[in-house]
């Protein structure tokens, strides 16, 4: 019992890097100096095409033919103006925010319940539930591409969000039950048994117990569902092929032809549709290195 | 949840568990209830994935037995489909792009267990660069693709910069094999992130008083990774290598959808890239849906492959 109370008080005990700055700055300059060069080549290769996108970006076409490669000389927000206006780029953001923001609360409530049901609680025929998932993420989703436009059409939805939404939704659902399924499990059963001795409805325990504990893992897998959702191209060109109805990633893709000629307009483009996702990343990026680091099962 | 716990578990310390069974709960109503509510909570996702994923893939393939004629009329035509495929040499040299596109396979493992070390380290600014380094993975194909478009067009940054070497421009997307470089650069560019990531995780449950032990003895860089790490995430590098080839089976639709369109001719067309142009170029759905689960077995079999491998690493 003493162990478990004393937590209150314990001060966190870990050891503080950097402590003796100076000294240890001197003592590994010569070994991490040019471990650190060599990163920052890396990092150059990485970041020279992102920021040439969004350098020109914010350059106007006769700046663009002046000085292509420069830091712009002031910043011309007109690219995204005539984004908006000419190309509906604002439209489409919307759509994506729109089918992305739904698929995506659908596809984290159905999950946490059915993996709350996998982790935690005992019922019949759960072996096989979990079987199938399992062979349903052996299949690629070309499968079921003809199947799923053939469906929709006969149902009269396509250029509806819902049925994008719903592919969205059942697509991650497979990985979804799993990796929640894998972080619901470290939740001590103790907790669970003693809602239950107090009488908790086994919606009380999801909502007041495993979600709150969860919610990092449910933090984690949203981010990575966020990301394959929003960059989600075949499923958006074939279900919503209207131009009003364009998800940003299949507008991006449909207007690639159209300026080739006018290089800063393009390159405004493809910022505005990969902008969200680079802030989610900067954002949340120590969620998202513990989700990928999960997704091996270290 | 503390009141729950200084109620309980003074009272049953010690007590043997039929005991608490027996009494303190009627267990079999409980337990009729947990399954009750595990089935409701398992029902919406049983339902969509039944409807959207298992039903669609039964109807693939239904789809494939028949000949199609625009999508609507439907005749059934047993395996023709797939004997017409099997020699459709385009087929042949379709399914030869995706074997030369796997040249980044490799690629991408060297530059991941290479920057993977580097980080390993923690100079200054590493977490930094693992963002940096991932940023890649988090853009959409479609970006990637037509960004790279446009660096290598003819009159693009590249080929200036060629220029102002003293090279010659060269039409990088107008010939195959150059077209072939692009999309394998492009691929190790934004795929060896991830890879990275994955590396770190493994080489961070590595015990770092082995690095330690083998620096004292005076074990240089490239011994430590030949003798040591390399050997000690074996099993993770393979598990690298298998999902980056299903990647290149699977996913380069929207890469080449916007890089190349799959030419010159079929010189950058991958197998599913091919489907896409089988089922809504040609509106050939019996063949596009006979090729889609060809590609299913593919990735079948490589799958098995992974979990043979991983099996086989876990010896050590």
């Amino acid at each position: 019992m003493e162990t478990q109370d004393s937590g209150v008080l314990a001060i966190p005990q870990r050891p503080v890097p950097g402590t003796f700055v100076s000294s240890k700055f001197r003592r590994e300059l010569p070994y991490k100096l040019p471990i650190f060069l060599a990163l920052c080549l890396v990092a150059l290769t990485t970041l020279l095409p992102l920021l040439y996108m969004a350098m020109t970006a914010l350059k106007d076409e006769t700046e663009y033919f002046t000085n292509p490669y420069g830091l712009p000389q002031g910043l011309h927000f007109d690219n995204f103006r005539i984004m908006v206006e000419n190309y509906g780029f604002l439209r489409s953001l919307g759509n994506s925010v729109l089918i992305v923001g739904t698929s995506l609360t659908l596809s984290l409530l159905i999950g946490s319940l059915a993996a709350f049901a996998v982790a935690k609680l005992r019922f019949r025929g759960k072996r096989v539930f979990f079987l199938f998932l399992i062979s349903l993420q052996l299949v690629p989703g070309q499968v079921m591409l003809i199947p799923i436009y053939l469906l929709f059409s006969r149902l009269g939805m396509i250029n509806n969000f819902l049925s994008v939404i719903l592919m969205y939704t059942v697509g991650s659902l497979p990985f979804s039950i799993f990796f929640l399924n894998a972080s619901f499990r470290n939740i001590p059963d103790e907790l669970v048994e003693a809602a239950k001795i107090d009488g908790a409805s086994f919606r009380q325990i999801y909502m007041y117990i495993i979600l709150p504990i969860g919610s990092p893992a449910i933090l984690t897998l949203g981010i990575l569902n966020f990301l394959s959702m929003w960059n989600e191209l075949i499923l958006a060109l074939m279900l919503l092929p209207d131009e009003s109805k364009r998800t940003i990633t299949s507008a991006v893709s449909m207007v690639v032809g159209r300026f080739t000629t006018n290089q800063p307009l393009l390159m405004t483009g493809l910022l505005m549709s990969s902008l969200p996702t680079i802030v989610v990343l900067v954002i949340f990026s120590r969620y998202l290195v513990k989700g990928i680091s999960a997704g091996i099962g270290k | 949840m503390g009141c729950a716990r200084s109620l309980v578990q003074p009272i049953f310390q010690g007590q043997p568990i039929e005991f608490l069974e027996k009494r303190a709960i009627p267990m079999n109503n409980l337990a009729k209830a947990e399954q009750r509510f595990a089935y409701l909570a398992i029902l919406p996702a049983l339902l969509l994935i039944g409807g959207l994923l298992l039903y669609p893939i039964g109807y693939a393939i239904f789809v494939s037995f028949n000949k199609t004629v625009n999508g609507i009329k439907f005749d059934w035509i047993g395996l023709q489909n797939y004997t017409r495929l099997l020699q459709d040499p385009t087929l042949w040299r379709v399914l030869g792009n995706n074997f030369l596109f796997l040249i980044s396979v490799p690629l991408i493992l060297i530059t991941s267990l290479f920057c993977a070390t580097l980080i390993y380290e923690e100079a200054w600014g590493w977490r930094f660069f693992r963002v940096v380094f991932f940023m890649p993975s988090v853009i959409s194909t479609v970006v990637i693709g037509t960004l790279f478009r446009q660096l290598f067009d003819y009159d693009g940054p590249i080929n200036q910069i060629l220029i102002a070497f003293g090279g010659q421009p060269v039409d990088w997307l107008a010939r195959g094999s150059s077209s072939v470089f692009v999309i394998i650069l492009v691929l190790v560019w934004s795929g060896f992130g991830y890879g990275m990531l994955i590396l770190l995780s493994a080489m961070s449950s590595i015990d770092p008083s082995i690095f330690e032990s083998s620096r004292l003895d005076g074990a240089s860089w490239w011994q430590r990774m030949r003798y040591i790490t390399v050997p000690l995430i074996a099993k993770v590098l393979a598990f690298l290598a298998v999902i980056n080839v299903i990647y290149t089976f699977l996913s380069l639709f929207g890469l080449i959808f916007v890089l190349t369109n799959g030419g010159p001719g079929y010189e950058t067309t991958t197998l599913d890239y091919f489907i896409f142009l089988k089922a809504f170029s040609g509106f050939d759905f019996g063949q596009a849906a006979a090729l889609a689960l060809m590609l299913a077995v593919i990735t079948l079999l490589l799958t098995v492959i992974q979990l043979r491998v991983a099996r086989f690493g876990e010896e050590y």
